[in-house]
């Protein structure tokens, strides 16, 4: 009796034993593959090398393989590059995915993450947070994502009236962001700190509406500062820092792109997937981008002295820079 | 007396004007606050597209000053007609430029050159809307774009953004 018990208990230990390994395994096989995937995506921007390089699984491989650094020809090509975000970013995902199909650089340019994401909070609200990766770029989930729509809308509505339905779904394509949507990230927060950002916002008064005629840059204002969330004293303008920061400019000592509000740094623009991997993960691969990481003037100023308490304080801060 | 500036575009033409009219340009107003604006202030800006931006800095100078005399009341309505007034410039301006390509995408570099924030969102909306609504081959057409996907590029990327042209 007592010999089948332990046997019992035995086999129980070694099935559990059995189970737990293999959860822990595809744990971290998740991981792994999660870790490889930006990097891989990495690898392949770095190289710009050509279109389907093999191991770039993931789908989307002629925007991430081959970016043209600007337009060759006509009148597009004056531009500087940085400047297309602050163009798009008027246009609804019909119009994004019109540029897309116009030339590579524009493909590229319109695949640009902070855009595609503000489309797809305007349309769907936020994601529901979670602690893995995002599988794909905004793009692709906003396409999916409208895909899953369409079909769903299809299967549910009354025959007769499909090809109405169907119009109607396709409108919400067309839907560009609104002048307020555009400047500000509300839209793109999710809702404990949204209602944070709210309730200060309303002990000082500001009320919902925007003020859209004031530019607000790092030297002209004070930012009252929630976690990633930047909020404008003057104005209440809402500025969300994080890896599709949309206030980044050149910081023209150091070549740099820089947050012109938090102070962060950013080491490469418009290639969100780079940015997207959190740069711990990726190791080794970085290596290049990795000493720039917090070394440009302003983001010396904000470890130094972002807190201070006005322009003269963070003047004598700097001094050190 | 405002103080006055004079600005030399790039083809040597002289721009006289007002301190606070310039101020606008970041990039001057730091000229002026590092005391580097002394005598003419070079820029390399054409004089046609340097008189535009001055228009539009005039325009916005005027309107700032106007609402700053403003006390609260009446200001609503003061503001709607105001508003109402400056669309109607806007409209003008932005016709103006809308036929004339060339003009705009200069405007549009001298305004990222001379840090002129609310120049360049306006300018860059305008480019937008230009291109709102067009299908592939008339964004090239009216931008002049070569189309540089291969054959087997296009038809991936039209696979991969196939909705957008289905009915």
């Amino acid at each position: 009796m007592t010999l089948s018990d332990d046997e019992d208990e035995n086999l129980a230990q070694f099935l559990e034993s059995e189970v737990l390994s293999e959860v822990s395994e595809s744990e971290e096989e998740k991981k792994l593959k999660e870790e490889e995937e930006p990097k891989q995506k990495k690898l392949c921007i770095e190289k710009c090398s050509t279109s389907g390089s093999g191991n770039d699984v993931n789908n989307n491989k002629i925007e991430t393989c081959s970016h043209p650094r600007r337009i060759e020809t006509g009148i597009f090509s004056k531009i500087p590059p940085e400047l297309f975000p602050h163009i798009l970013k008027f246009l609804s995902s019909e119009d994004l995915i019109s540029c897309s199909l116009v030339c590579k650089f524009l493909n590229y340019a319109a695949s640009d993450e902070p855009l595609w994401r503000r489309l797809y909070c305007m349309r769907w609200g936020l994601l529901p947070p979670s602690k893995n990766l995002r599988v794909c770029a905004w793009k692709k989930l906003y396409i999916q994502r409208d895909e899953e729509d369409m079909v769903e809308l299809v299967r549910n509505c009354p025959t007769e009236f499909k090809e109405y339905y169907i119009q109607m779904q396709a409108a919400k394509r067309s839907q560009a962001p609104l002048p307020s949507q555009v400047k500000d990230d509300r839209v793109i927060l999710d809702k404990t700190v949204g209602d944070q950002v709210s309730l200060w916002k309303s002990s000082r008064g500001f009320t919902d509406n925007l003020v859209t005629d004031h530019a607000c840059s790092g030297e002209m204002c004070t930012y009252h500062h929630i976690g990633n969330v930047f909020v404008c004293e003057k104005t209440g303008y809402v500025h969300v820092c994080d890896d599709t920061c949309r206030e980044v400019a050149m910081d023209p000592k150091d070549g740099l792109l820089v947050c012109k509000i938090s102070g962060h740094c950013f080491d490469c623009m418009m290639s969100p997937d780079e940015s997207e991997a959190d740069p711990e993960q990726q190791g080794g691969v970085t290596d290049e981008a990795e000493p720039f990481m917090g070394s440009g003037r302003f983001a010396r100023a904000y470890t130094l002295g972002y807190n201070c308490e006005d322009e003269k304080e963070l003047e004598y801060t700097l001094r050190f820079c | 007396m405002a103080i006055m500036y004079a600005l030399k575009s790039s083809d040597n033409e002289i721009f006289e004007v007002e301190q606070k009219v310039i101020e606008q340009s970041e990039t001057i107003k730091k000229m002026i606050e590092d005391g580097a604006a002394t005598g003419e202030i070079p820029l390399q800006v054409s004089s046609k597209t340097l008189a535009k931006v001055l228009e539009w800095c005039k325009q916005r100078q005027h309107k700032t000053v106007e609402n700053e005399n403003d006390d609260n009341k009446g200001k609503r309505k003061k503001e709607r007609d105001e508003d109402d007034d400056i669309k109607e410039w806007e409209n003008k301006f932005s016709d103006e430029l809308k036929a004339d390509k060339d003009v705009l995408f200069d405007l549009l570099l001298a305004s990222n050159y001379l840090d002129l924030p609310a120049l360049l969102s306006f300018l860059c909306q305008l480019v937008a809307d230009m291109v709102a609504g067009k299908m592939p081959e008339e964004i090239r057409r009216m931008f002049n774009i070569e189309n540089d996907f291969t054959p087997e590029e296009e038809k991936a990327i039209t696979a991969e953004h196939g909705w957008a042209f289905q009915p």
